[in-house]
């Protein structure tokens, strides 16, 4: 199951993102999902390649590391409370950011099918318009299970 | 002759992945004859000069490579994906 409920995070109170990857390393390295590294690793590749992206009603952010630091497939999900800065992936102008998807992956070959799912969920306006209408941590949960765990056994 | 196509993302992992399911299927539909790998954006140093393309997660300074480059970020939003579709496909089709 890529998405577990105690990763969906629905108005997290978070400001920047130096705060917003504290916080997903904590939970992270307390279920043993990461390595040590995965920390200072998120921060530093976010620094360097950027990862928002800039959909047509709702910015997103895909954070990720190097394989090595996850120790399994898993999705993290964030709705902060107030939007968070990130940079265009493409340009690397500052865009601010409604939803965060934290890419545990460690390049196992389940990644390919959880990275395809990212792919069409960015690509279709009726669902980033369902994830816009979410009011609720449950809603949001529910949401991303459906989309993610579905064909999972 | 086999074209050689390069996709190129921070990590070589995520990004590069999604961008790569999507434009080989568009050089499949193409008929163009290709071979595909995934590398990191800081690798692409080595395969400069030999590869006939490179598509990329990020805007990379064109004139610093020799292969000619095309931004894959439409094939992970979806926005404006026929115009860096039809990028490829002139590159590809020289």
């Amino acid at each position: 199951m890529y998405v577990e409920t105690d990763l969906v995070f629905y108005n997290l109170p978070v400001l920047d993102q130096n705060e917003l990857f504290d916080f997903m390393a904590d939970r992270l390295e307390k279920k043993d999902y990461v390595t040590e590294g995965f920390r200072d690793a998120i921060k530093k590749r976010e620094k360097e390649f950027p990862t928002g992206l800039q959909l047509q009603d709702m910015n997103v952010a895909i954070v990720h590391t190097e394989a090595m630091y996850a120790k399994t497939e898993k999705l993290v999900v964030i709705k902060p409370e107030q939007s968070i800065t990130f940079k265009n992936i493409e340009n690397l102008e500052p865009i601010e950011v409604d939803l965060v998807f934290g890419l545990i992956l460690n390049n196992s070959e389940e990644h390919l099918e959880i990275l395809q799912k990212i792919s069409q969920l960015l690509q279709q306006e009726t669902i980033i318009q369902s994830i816009l209408n979410v009011t609720s941590k449950d809603e949001l949960t529910n949401f991303m299970q459906q989309h993610f765990n579905k064909t999972n056994h | 002759m086999t074209k050689r196509v390069v996709i190129a993302c921070g990590a070589g992992l995520a990004t590069s992945t999604m961008i790569l399911e999507k434009v080989q299927g568009i050089l499949q539909e193409a008929g163009i004859d290709f071979s595909i790998s995934q590398s990191q954006i800081y690798e692409l140093d080595s395969y400069d000069g030999k590869a006939d393309l490179f598509v990329t997660s990020m805007k990379l300074d064109e004139t610093k490579y020799k292969t000619p480059i095309v931004v894959g970020t439409p094939f992970l939003i979806g926005v404006n994906e026929e115009e860096a579709k039809e990028k490829i496909i002139n590159i590809l089709s020289k």
